[in-house]
């Protein structure tokens, strides 16, 4: 199902990249911005929060400008990978490498209780050496993720540009269990990564791998994370990432939301910022094409009089365009006006902000499930889930969002299959879903 | 003496020195292996030291970097988080004023990370501490005291952290926390992977927790140690010594004390144990050499190339100018075959040791096989004063390896080169009977005493002093050529001449008239070498 | 002829380039196994030369893939180690001969003309291999050999191109560029006295006095006629 909705995804990507070009284009800026509130009419006399949705979409690429891509492909070959996982895996990447363009950059590194770096970063169009390398991978000992990682970094550093897309995909199936190990270490690694401009895309494989180790590097990073439960599907997921990694519009984009005076920043929802004082500073590392992603803060706006209006906050993007290398940024102002009727304040409500937020509140509180099943507290877990469900179906139904349906459905799901043999799995469908909700991630 | 005290004094005889030679042995060969132990040790010691300075070099760039960007850092609060953030390797940053209050991150309007940060670094910039550390030499960089710089080290939440600390020109001191999961990173890209390395290397940090692991999975060796060195302070290094040396010292005592008993008992047989001994050693030589020579071979073929090259272009000058050195590189060209023979001989006899050389066999005419073996030694015949006589001819198409026949007959002539320079003529005889072809090398020369003529096939023995004045060679050329006649269903013998004058050798060997098959494998369709080529 | 030339050793390469060349063929050089496989896309040689050992992919496994692309141009293995060459053998690579290093210009140039006369017997135009007369003397030029009585006289590929040439336009005086376009190829300039050099000593071998020649005639300042 959800495989066949991300194909479904990617067909219309595919159709997105080859539609003919048109003189227009150029002039399109690569990345749009939108800010909005979800009360844009706020009901006088009193203080109140309401949530701002800051939302970035990419253009369409132009057929033209593919950017370049740099790309490591980390493969797990620990003894747990041994077998048709293994054969899968290096099917898949022999597959991946032969979908690059012969001016791509492409390395390749293996890692067990050590790291061989299996193919140093070549051109793409050395294919040979790099299939044979590939070939090449057996499976065996223990798993050191970090240093598989790292080193791979090395390799992606050798040819780093910002003009390229640079990416490492890492496969897993396990554990770390050599070096540093917890998620946050992971985490700074992928946000110290991100720095640099390189994205750690992390497939995870079968039932075994720690799920926080792969979603927090991919989440730091700003890649893309994909449970994969059946090493057959290894492929279409390659195809998917590559799909992605070649549709980036833009890159490096600082996005900064400075409030007005008497706004005040509550929390963020969503990706990963930081609150300084009166300000929202967050930072994406690309920009797909077609695709949107954003941020929600919830603020506390200062009370107001009937008919009044106030400046809320000011947005700005800045990124640099991949087609053009240029930097390029866009801004948006954000204002509320004040009304005493309720009416007035339900009618010019913004459904889609809502949606959003009611989304990113109920993907906290399925981490926060998360968090009490981890600590043997099952029932907390399960009525957190439940409340949830609960949530937002009620919000499904006053905002028609069928999407929230979906989401109470899935918490439905998530509830039940907390104990016994399923809870595993399902803990790595709900990370899977969590991150795709956060960083609103292409597939 | 009666026989049973004899025994006695015969045991005690030769038991006595064995075992008083034997402990000797063993006393020497510990010590061997102690002194080998240490010279690995020595060497791994030495790797750990290089890998460590390889790290501890990745930190310094680290620092010159930070040193640079410090200098026009941006003193405003927001600029200066914004800088922060693009640094992929730093985690946060503090900024002291000249009198070491903290002037960044802020007192207020700061986040809940920087917070933290000041914190858990509080205890290393209260007043005095840093930026007053004495001045660190780095990799034998000058530092004037207007830009000192210092790192220090503290423990926080996964383990070891680093700040790297800066004094500006302008008395204020900037501290920049390194990202410990990028450090970390930075620690594993500067040391190898495992595809360079063979023994199995540790990084391990202050609880002896694994870091990093390169290299092969030898993992039974003895442990050397070194510690990476400030500010890594309880991160180690080791590595495990290889197995198979260590291993190889104690088997070391062993065939010493072996070698020791033997040599005792074996002086009753002193004289077989002797020759045996001197072919041993030859054949260690030979195949040490066989391993050289293969290294010789581009070498010599470049040589032999670019001589016969040279001789072409200077043929295409006219006489006067490229006579004398036309004569030169005529010497090359002889000589670097002469090399190529050579090898291939070694070659030869260091695989026969080993195993049994393959035939490859294919159609030619033994004619043109000679023919092309004679105009190699022209040139040095003629140098000699040498003249070829031929008689008979082998001119039916065969199946023989053109190869091992032109190598026996080129070292039947070389020998008739070297011990028959004065007699003028050396004399080559064809005679076929299919499947058989005969061909007598003979020349005008001392000939051989009948007692030397079966040690003459023997390898290393050049006869004596005497005859091989000015000789030169490997000693194994006849061995070489009786080896390969007899693989070739043939044979290489010393015909003792009725007029006792010169050395006559006859090479016979196996020559069948080519069979019709439609279907050739490769080899067969190999094509006979043409002498009249260019 | 065109001939792929694989060996890691440049100077190795460099020789065998230019003895082949003097023979008559157009020869391209990598310098290792992947290289060999690019070039032998972009070249189409119709005879590969390829060592065993070299970087990147080795000899084996450059004429392997080469015949699974069903390239089924001969192919000649170059080797410092006879147990090399027995596995070329034992492994029925479809090797069409080798040869050992070290080697001289006689065996190569031998060698590679037993692969040429195998590729040009089996060729695609037999009418520009009919054998031909002239004078007393039959050149066969599929066979790069020339006879005459019992006589065999051994050819270079350019031997028998120079010799075509002078055949198909006989009664004709033949000029310098004519000679250099069709037997040496647009790409290569060679000096005038090249072609006399050439023609001397090719006379040296089929003339019956090369001081009075009676094949190839000199045209003073022009170039040289057959006359038929």
């Amino acid at each position: 199902m959800q495989l066949s909705r991300n194909l479904l995804m990617l067909l219309a990507l595919g159709a997105a990249l080859a539609s003919p070009r048109d003189a227009a284009a150029s002039e399109i800026p690569a990345v749009a911005l939108e800010a909005r509130l979800s009360t844009p009419v706020a009901l006088a006399g009193a203080p109140q929060t309401t949530f701002l949705k800051v939302e970035v979409s990419g253009s369409r690429l132009k057929l033209a400008a593919r950017p370049a891509v740099n790309l490591a492909i980390v493969i797990d070959k620990s003894g747990s990978m041994a077998g048709s996982k293994m054969d899968r895996a290096r099917e898949a990447a022999v597959q991946a490498v032969s979908r690059l363009a012969p001016n791509d950059i492409v390395s390749v590194i293996a890692y067990d209780t050590t790291v061989r770096v299996v193919v140093p970063a070549t051109k793409a169009s050395d294919r040979e050496v790099l299939i044979a390398g590939i070939r090449t991978i057996r499976a065996e000992g223990d798993t050191a993720l970090f240093a598989g990682v790292a080193k791979a970094a090395g390799e992606v550093r050798k040819f780093l540009d910002r003009g390229r897309v640079n990416r490492i995909i890492l496969l897993s199936d396990g554990l770390a269990n050599v070096g540093p190990s917890s998620p946050a270490e992971l985490g700074r690694l992928g946000a110290s990564l991100r720095r640099e401009g390189i994205s750690v895309t992390t497939f995870g494989l079968g039932l075994g791998y720690n799920e926080d180790l792969m979603t927090s590097l991919a989440r730091h990073s700003d890649g893309n994370h994909a449970f994969i439960e059946d090493a057959a599907n290894l492929g279409a997921y390659f195809d998917l990432e590559l799909g992605t990694a070649l549709a980036v519009v833009a890159q490096d984009l600082e996005l900064r939301v400075v409030f007005a005076e008497g706004v005040r920043p509550l929390r963020v929802l969503g990706r990963a910022a930081e609150i300084i004082g009166g300000e929202v500073v967050t930072s994406m590392n690309q920009v797909y094409a077609l695709q949107k992603q954003h941020l929600v803060v919830e603020v506390e706006l200062p009370p107001g009089v009937h008919l009044a209006s106030r400046p809320v906050a000011s947005v700005r993007a800045t990124y640099s365009n991949l087609g053009t290398r240029a930097t390029e940024s866009a801004s948006r102002e954000v204002s509320v006006s004040y009304a005493a009727e309720a009416v007035a304040v339900e009618r010019a409500t913004d459904r889609d902000v809502i949606v959003s937020s009611v989304e990113l509140i109920s993907n906290e509180q399925n981490r926060l499930a998360v968090k009490e099943r981890d600590e043997g507290r099952v029932d907390v877990a399960r009525d957190l889930l439940k409340k949830n469900a609960r949530y937002l179906r009620d919000n499904a139904t006053r905002w028609s969002a069928p999407s929230l349906d979906k989401l109470n459905q899935s918490n439905e799901e998530d509830a039940s299959n907390l104990e016994g043999k399923s809870w595993n799995r399902q803990r790595k469908v709900m990370r899977k879903k969590q991150i795709e909700l956060e960083l609103q991630q292409a597939y | 003496m009666s026989p049973s005290r004899l025994r006695l004094a015969l045991i005690i005889l030769t038991g006595l020195p064995i075992f008083a030679i034997g402990w000797l042995g063993l006393r020497l060969a510990a010590e061997d292996e102690a002194r080998g132990q240490a010279e690995i040790h020595d060497v791994s010691s030495r790797r750990l030291a290089d890998w460590s300075s390889g790290v501890l070099e990745a930190l310094h760039r680290r620092e010159r970097e930070i040193a640079l960007l410090v200098l026009d850092w941006p003193t405003q609060t927001e600029a200066l988080r914004a800088a922060l953030r693009r640094a992929p390797a730093f985690h946060h940053a503090l900024v002291l004023d000249e009198k070491g209050g903290l002037a960044f991150p802020p007192a207020t309007g700061n986040s809940e990370e920087e917070r933290a940060f000041i914190e858990r670094t509080r205890s290393l910039w209260s007043p005095g501490t840093l930026g007053s550390a004495r001045p660190r030499d780095v990799a034998g960089e000058v530092i004037t005291p207007a830009h000192l710089r210092g790192v220090v080290s503290f423990f926080w939440g996964e383990g070891l952290n680093i700040l790297s600390w800066h004094r500006l020109p302008d008395g204020r001191v900037v501290g920049v926390e390194l990202d410990r999961a990028r450090l970390l990173a930075d620690v594993m890209t500067s040391l190898p992977s495992t595809e360079d390395e063979e023994s199995r290397t540790e990084l391990v940090d202050e609880r002896g927790a694994l870091l990093y692991v390169f290299g092969g999975a030898n993992l039974a060796g003895p442990l050397v140690e070194r510690p990476l060195g400030e500010p890594f302070t309880g991160w180690t290094l080791r590595t495990h010594l290889p197995v198979s040396v260590t291993r190889g010292g104690r088997w070391a005592i062993w065939s010493t004390a072996g070698a020791v008993a033997l040599v005792l008992v074996g002086v009753a047989v002193s004289v077989m144990r002797e020759s045996g001994r001197a072919l041993r050693e030859a054949s260690q030589r030979v195949s040490f050499v066989n391993q050289v020579s293969h290294e010789l071979k581009t070498p010599l073929t470049n040589i032999r190339l670019y001589a016969e090259l040279l001789e072409q272009s200077i043929g295409e000058l006219n006489d006067e100018v490229s006579g004398p050195a036309r004569a030169h590189l005529a010497v090359v060209v002889h000589e670097s075959t002469r090399l190529s023979r050579m090898i291939a001989n070694v070659l030869m006899f260091a695989r026969s040791q080993r195993e049994k050389p393959r035939l490859r066999r294919t159609p030619c005419v033994v004619d043109d096989v000679v023919a092309e073996v004679l105009s190699a030694f022209a040139p040095s015949f003629s140098s000699r004063g040498l003249k070829v006589e031929q008689l008979g001819a082998a001119p039916a198409r065969v199946v023989i390896d053109a190869d091992v026949v032109g190598q026996v007959l080129g070292n039947l002539l070389s020998n008739a080169e070297k011990y028959g320079a004065g007699g003028g003529v050396v004399e080559v005889q064809l005679e076929q009977v299919l499947p058989r072809t005969r061909i007598v090398v003979s020349d005008r020369g001392p000939g051989l005493p009948r007692a030397d003529v079966e040690r003459v096939f023997d390898a290393f023995v050049r006869l004596d002093n005497r005859l091989s004045e000015g000789v030169t060679g490997t000693g194994i050329g006849l061995t070489i050529a009786r080896d390969l006649a007899r693989l070739h269903g043939g044979e290489v013998r010393y015909l003792q001449s009725p007029s006792g004058i010169g050395a006559h050798f006859e090479f016979t060997f196996d020559s069948p008239p080519p069979r019709r098959t439609p279907d050739e494998s490769p080899g067969e369709r190999r094509m006979k070498v043409e002498a009249n080529a260019g | 002829m065109r001939v792929l030339v694989a060996e890691d050793d440049p100077h190795i390469a460099e020789g065998l380039r230019q003895v082949l060349e003097a023979e008559g063929y157009r020869v391209t050089v990598a310098s290792d196994g992947r290289a060999a496989l690019d070039a032998v896309d972009a070249v189409d040689p119709e005879i590969v030369l390829l060592d065993i050992m070299m970087p990147a992919l080795n000899g084996y496994d450059v004429c392997r893939e080469l015949r699974r692309r069903n390239r089924t141009m001969p192919i000649l293995f170059i080797s410092a180690k006879s147990e090399e060459i027995d596995r070329v053998l034992g492994l029925e690579l479809g090797a069409d001969d080798f040869i050992m290093k070290p080697f001289g210009i006689k065996e190569v140039i031998a060698r590679i003309r037993a692969v040429s006369r195998r590729c040009l017997e089996r060729g695609p135009v037999a009418a520009q291999r009919a054998k031909f007369e002239m004078r007393d003397l039959c050149v066969f030029p599929a066979e790069l050999r020339a006879r005459r009585e019992r006589q065999v006289i051994e050819l270079s590929l350019r031997d028998v191109q120079i010799l075509s040439l002078l055949h198909r336009e006989r009664a004709r005086v033949v000029d310098r560029d004519h000679f250099f376009r069709e037997c040496w190829g647009y790409d290569h300039l060679p000096n005038s006295r090249t072609l006399d050099q050439h023609i001397s000593k090719l006379r040296k071998r089929i003339e019956l006095d090369p001081r009075t020649p009676e094949i190839i005639l000199t045209v003073h300042g022009v170039g040289y006629r057959f006359d038929g």
